[in-house]
């Protein structure tokens, strides 16, 4: 049970860390959100603006009183308002989340089952030009630039096909069509790693064994072989999903849709430091609790280290 | 969220600096001919270009519909008095003025206000309101109103340029309910102008009295249309006031506006918004359009409309203490080295004007200084080389007797920025183009860092020009030194302009301004820019005044 | 979380090690410690077998030629602007057509080649550098100084990339060097895993522990046995990270913290043509195919290297 324990002591210090690294980094950047707040006033005195827009959001105040208020404000779930949109920067990220949370979700699906499917695939032919074209479609997937992808899928479903709206389709299909943009690269990943495993888990003596019992092809590599490389790519989803959640900002932007992604790189353009804070407690707190579900699972999960031991 | 919308538009201009989603803007068309330009699209042609052709619809037929017009960032907000980007669009259509700047006779008429006296020395203002507006939460106009609003757009915590236009009103009577006069300290004649535009939109008491955060959220307006929802970063929508009843007389239009509903949404890639326009009726329709794209929208069957911006547009205050452009001859090769001509093309595809002063052509104070604007290269660099600039490197950049390169930065990097890079680099001049970000624009332009500035200051009042080059009442943006003598003239005028209501005196007084600023170079006035507005063939009468979009007489025709 | 792993790092806890997936699959795959000295001919031999990875050597030494001497491909002036050829379609003129201002494409692409490899390997290095001494001196010291590295490693991880590159970038000012600096802060998290978990296998293998009983010092082991055999999957992984970093920079430029102009960069030229893609398609896609012949090359050849281990099962 210590052991618990020190691994939730470290997830705070995770937390706290990235809390403090984010609060400080943005600070020493040039310029705040008084600067932001007035840019683009046209023709007014902008030192004045700026000096008492300053004054107004506390940004005048010392670091230190300013990130003690921050921080004490934070662990009582008190992050202040968003400096553009004037409300709790709390309520701002959880009103976006769920639509990322969607995006990231069904994205990791698709890339699940397009990787899984093309390693397989890759597996059973025996064709060598074949064989060698779809093996070189996980390195394609992964090396074409996201956002391209996200704009032709739109250029060919909404503005050509017609099957969704080019503006945030609130329908799945428009959900779906997203998350393809977003699948693309994640599953083309998963496919990397899972043939490669693939062929791993074909020479170990497990599989030897399942073969020399005079099991199919196809038996060997989705019942036997399957299961044990797809353990590493299970392992790696909680980067995977990092990932994601890092691409979804690009998605959303193409496909107009609300999202985390927007709201943290428009939070910190504008020096929107309780929105950037949120975003970054967030995710450093989703951060440890995937790796300490994962932690505490691999072993349940991860049968064949045990057998070989 | 983003405090700086990307949106098109002159100010946006500068933001984008800051975002820098480069070629996104405000580059205008390849379609139009120059001279159809300066014709009739060129001065916001009142009740909307395209009317001809839909005009045997019956006025009683051109009811109901929505209209979805696609924005390419957030505004922040929508009230102009708190947020800077949306006095063109959302915050038009909520809030009317006192008075109606008509862009066809240049003159002010009224609006909620019927009538008003201007005293001799520019200092005493008196409005006599209209006795039958009422506000959307049913409340009615009055000189208390009209007060409670100018005073609160004087308070800590207004960012927007609503605060320079009442800064310096001393004291507000209300003589009876319907009357108002506003005194000014010191005289100022731009003040009936400034008044009619979207950041002096007159909303109810109780929205003047709410604290500024919450106006940016919220506006109980007298415009023909009522904040329904705003939903940050996903879309704005507005419904119409059905007793509406007030619009200027420019608009010849009785009773409420013809649509029943208008969606603002916020797409930010270009590629997107222009399909949404053109495919499935999804918007119909976008706002200052990148020139580039016309031939793909007119193609497909897009209206394309076309208004000339009454300002300035691209216009380069020069930095006259920095160490290079201390020296007049430097700027004046700045000035005669830019061939507008060709920048037109290139960062417009033609459709931007070549400017021809600091004025645009649009403003009621034009005042012509082509001469002094046009190309010369060979000029050009004789002035370099008589500063001192003699030895060109293998760089192809010059440099004086001390080695030291001839290299100039600029806070922009957006397409008309790159045009005159690469022009002034052939006079052996080196641009760097270093934007800075949002948050720290305002600051890294006030700090002088920079040889050559951007700002932007829209307003169809030739008092702009104080508003940024005058030193003792004014943003400074030349960065005049104090034993400049040339630079003290040029305040004298700026600040003199701004006290003569005579309309020839000031002119005179315009005149001899706008020549010191572009013969001395204390600008690089590049070009007047002209916005094209590309909306789906069904919609109709969309009115520009100066760059406001006003939406009483737009209609919709059914499918 | 990898954090709290404990230490004799078993395949498990280093499955669990979060890392580009590319990484991983090196290490799968091919690279596990052996002896060195053994294989190297047959890896040099297999270009000639395979016409695939033939092409993707020649495509790399295309690509190297072209950063190093872009005017043997694209003898015109990659910034020079023209009013009368603005949006052209590709042609014989005009291999990739010609941009909004009337720029011919090819030849930008052609000379952002250097700029791009170059922001590209300078990210990878700097990651590769900084993370492989995190990750060493953690893995060979092991107990407190291993515990706070990795706790610095994880606050790393923990805040979102894009939130450091914005930041740093803002700091830095645009520029391409300091998005590689951007990218490469960010890719030190992975390569410190990757290394501490490395010399923690490799000082457990079989032969390792030979020398041990041989009676080898500490610091000679690790260098002698540890550092070789753990470097040989981190520099594997930085190979793949080429690719993976030349999309940042794009994805970076999409987000408006490109290249400074006029200098033309890979990204750059992807991300400004996109708003064209409605009609004027080549504008990026030509750009981005090279983007992925060039990522798919590096990809070809590093799985390449990783065959000698696999070709039984192949």
């Amino acid at each position: 049970m210590a052991r618990y324990g020190l691994r939730l002591l470290y997830g705070v210090i995770v937390v706290w860390g990235a809390f403090t690294g984010a609060f400080f980094l943005l600070y020493v950047v040039p310029g705040d959100a008084a600067g932001g707040l007035t840019a683009g006033a046209d023709g007014a005195d902008v030192k004045q603006l700026l000096a008492e827009q300053r004054e107004l959001l506390g940004l005048d105040r010392p670091v230190w009183v300013q990130y003690w208020d921050a921080l004490t404000g934070a662990l009582q779930g008190d992050f202040g308002e968003s400096i553009y949109q004037r409300r709790p920067a709390v309520e701002v990220y959880f009103e976006s989340f769920p639509e990322t949370l969607k995006l990231a979700f069904l994205g990791l699906l698709l890339a699940v089952v397009l990787g899984v499917t093309l390693s397989v695939v890759i597996e059973l032919t025996n064709w060598k030009w074949a064989r060698e074209l779809l093996i070189s479609l996980p390195p394609v997937a992964v090396s074409l630039p996201p956002f391209l992808v996200g704009l032709v899928l739109l250029q060919v479903f909404a503005f050509q096909l017609h099957w969704i709206k080019a503006v945030n389709d609130p329908s799945f299909g428009g959900l779906l069509i997203a998350s393809a943009a977003l699948a693309v690269a994640g599953g083309g990943s998963i496919s990397q790693l899972l043939t490669a495993n693939l062929r791993g888990a074909l020479t170990s003596p497990y599989v030897e064994t399942a073969r020399n019992w005079g099991l199919s092809r196809f038996d060997v590599v989705v019942r036997h072989a399957l299961k044990n490389a797809a353990l590493p790519v299970i392992t790696s989803l909680g980067t995977t999903v990092g990932v994601m959640v890092g691409g979804t900002v690009l998605t959303e932007t193409v496909f107009s849709r609300l999202g985390v992604g927007r709201l943290v790189v428009d939070a910190v353009d504008g020096r929107d430091m309780p929105v950037v804070l949120v975003a970054v407690t967030i995710s450093a707190v989703i951060f440890v609790a995937v790796n300490l579900v994962v932690d505490a699972v691999h072993p349940l999960l991860d049968k064949r280290i045990q057998w070989d031991g | 969220m983003q405090p700086l919308p990307l949106a098109p538009e002159p100010i946006e201009r500068k933001q984008q600096v800051v975002f820098s989603y480069r070629p996104r803007h405000w580059l205008t068309a390849v379609g139009a001919t120059l001279a159809l330009l300066a014709t009739a699209a060129c001065s916001g042609s009142g009740g909307g270009g395209q009317s001809e052709a839909a005009a045997d619809v019956a006025k009683k037929d051109r009811y109901g519909g929505t209209l979805n017009i696609g924005l390419s960032a957030d505004p922040g907000g929508v009230d102009a008095a708190v947020v800077n980007q949306v006095w063109r669009t959302v915050a038009r259509a909520l809030a009317d003025s006192l008075v109606f700047y008509n862009p066809k006779t240049k003159k002010v008429e009224p609006w909620l206000a019927t009538s008003w006296t201007v005293s001799k020395d520019a200092r005493t203002y008196s409005f006599e309101l209209r006795d039958d507006v009422t506000f959307h939460d049913g409340t009615k106009l009055t000189a208390k109103v009209v007060k409670a609003n100018l005073e609160s757009l004087n308070r800590p915590g207004i960012h927007s340029s609503a605060k320079t236009i009442v800064q310096g009103i001393s004291k507000i009577t209300t003589p009876s309910e319907h009357k108002v006069t506003v005194q000014f300290a010191e005289p100022n004649a731009a003040f009936l102008t400034s008044l009619s535009r979207a950041y002096v939109g007159i909303v109810s008491q109780k929205t003047a009295e709410l604290p500024v955060e919450k106006r940016q959220k919220w506006l109980d307006g007298s415009g023909p249309f009522y904040l329904e929802e705003y939903t940050p970063n996903q879309r704005i929508v507005l419904k119409k006031r059905k007793d509406y009843d007030w619009a200027p007389k420019y608009f010849e239009h009785s009773g409420s506006a013809y649509l029943d509903e208008v969606v603002y949404k916020i797409i930010p890639e270009d590629s997107v918004r222009n399909g949404a326009v053109i495919g499935d009726d999804e918007l119909q329709f976008i706002y200052w359009v990148n020139a580039k794209y016309v031939s793909q929208l007119e193609g497909s069957g897009m209206t394309i409309s076309k208004t000339l911006n009454p300002a300035t547009g691209l216009e380069l205050p020069l930095n006259t203490s920095s160490k290079i452009l201390k020296d007049v001859r430097v700027r004046q090769a700045l000035q005669i080295g830019v061939d507008r001509e060709q920048f037109v093309k290139i960062a417009s595809g033609g459709v931007d004007q070549p400017a021809t002063g600091p004025l645009s052509k649009d403003n009621p104070f034009y005042s012509d200084q082509s001469e002094l604007l046009k190309y010369d290269a060979k000029k050009a660099r004789s002035l370099l080389e008589q500063a001192g600039w003699t030895k060109v490197g293998s760089d192809g950049i010059r440099r004086n007797a001390d080695g030291e390169r001839l290299s100039l930065r600029a806070p922009r990097d957006d397409a008309p920025l790159q045009v005159l890079q690469d022009q002034w680099k052939k006079l052996g001049i080196e641009l760097v183009l270093d934007p800075p970000l949002a948050a720290e624009a305002n600051e890294a332009l006030l700090s002088g860092k920079y040889d050559v500035a951007y700002w932007y200051a829209s307003s169809p009042d030739p008092d702009v020009l104080r508003a940024n080059y005058g030193t003792t009442d004014g943003s400074d943006r030349s960065f005049v030194a104090d034993d400049d003598k040339t630079g003290k003239e040029l305040d004298k005028l700026l600040q003199e302009q701004n006290q003569t209501i005579d309309k020839d005196k000031r002119q005179k007084l315009v005149d001899h301004a706008a020549r010191i600023l572009v013969e001395q170079a204390y600008e690089v006035p590049v070009s007047n820019d002209v916005d094209i507005w590309a909306h789906s063939p069904r919609l109709h009468d969309i009115t520009p005044v100066g760059l406001d979009q006003y939406l009483i007489n737009a209609w919709l025709a059914k499918k | 979380m990898t954090t709290l792993e404990t230490e004799g790092a078993t395949e498990a806890g280093e499955a669990a090690t979060p890392m580009s997936p590319s990484a991983r699959l090196r290490r799968r795959v091919g690279l596990r410690p052996r002896p060195p000295g053994h294989g190297d001919r047959r890896r040099w031999a297999a270009p000639l077998r395979s016409p695939g990875l033939l092409a993707a050597y020649l495509w790399i030494a295309v690509i190297l030629l072209a950063a190093i001497h872009p005017g043997l491909f694209a003898a015109g002036d990659p910034l020079r602007q023209d009013g009368s050829q603005i949006l052209l379609a590709p042609g014989a003129d005009h291999l990739f057509g010609t941009d909004d201002f009337g720029r011919d494409q090819f030849t930008r692409a052609v000379w952002g080649t250097r700029l791009s490899l170059q922001a590209a390997v300078v990210a990878v290095a700097i990651g590769l550098v900084s993370g492989s001494l995190i990750g060493l001196v953690a893995g060979a010291l092991r107990g407190r100084a291993d515990s706070i590295l990795m706790r610095i490693i994880d606050i790393m991880l923990a805040v979102p990339s894009l939130i450091v590159s914005l930041a740093i970038i803002s700091a830095l000012g645009r520029g391409t060097l300091n998005i590689a600096v951007a990218i490469g802060i960010n890719s030190t998290a992975g390569f410190a895993r990757l290394m501490r978990s490395e010399v923690l296998k490799v000082s457990n293998a079989k032969y390792v522990e030979a020398s041990v009983f041989a009676g080898h010092g500490y610091v000679r082991r690790l260098f002698k046995h540890v550092v070789p055999n753990a470097s040989r999957s981190v520099l594997a992984a930085a190979t793949m990270d080429i690719g993976t970093a030349i999309l940042t920079v794009a994805a970076l430029s999409f987000l408006g913290l490109g290249a400074p102009p006029p200098t033309p960069e890979w990204g750059l030229l992807v991300a400004e043509g996109r708003t064209f893609i409605g009609v004027q398609w080549w504008l990026s896609l030509l750009p981005g195919l090279v983007i992925v012949l060039t990522v798919l090359a590096v990809y070809r050849v590093g799985r390449s290297f990783n065959r000698g281990r696999t070709r039984v099962v192949a």
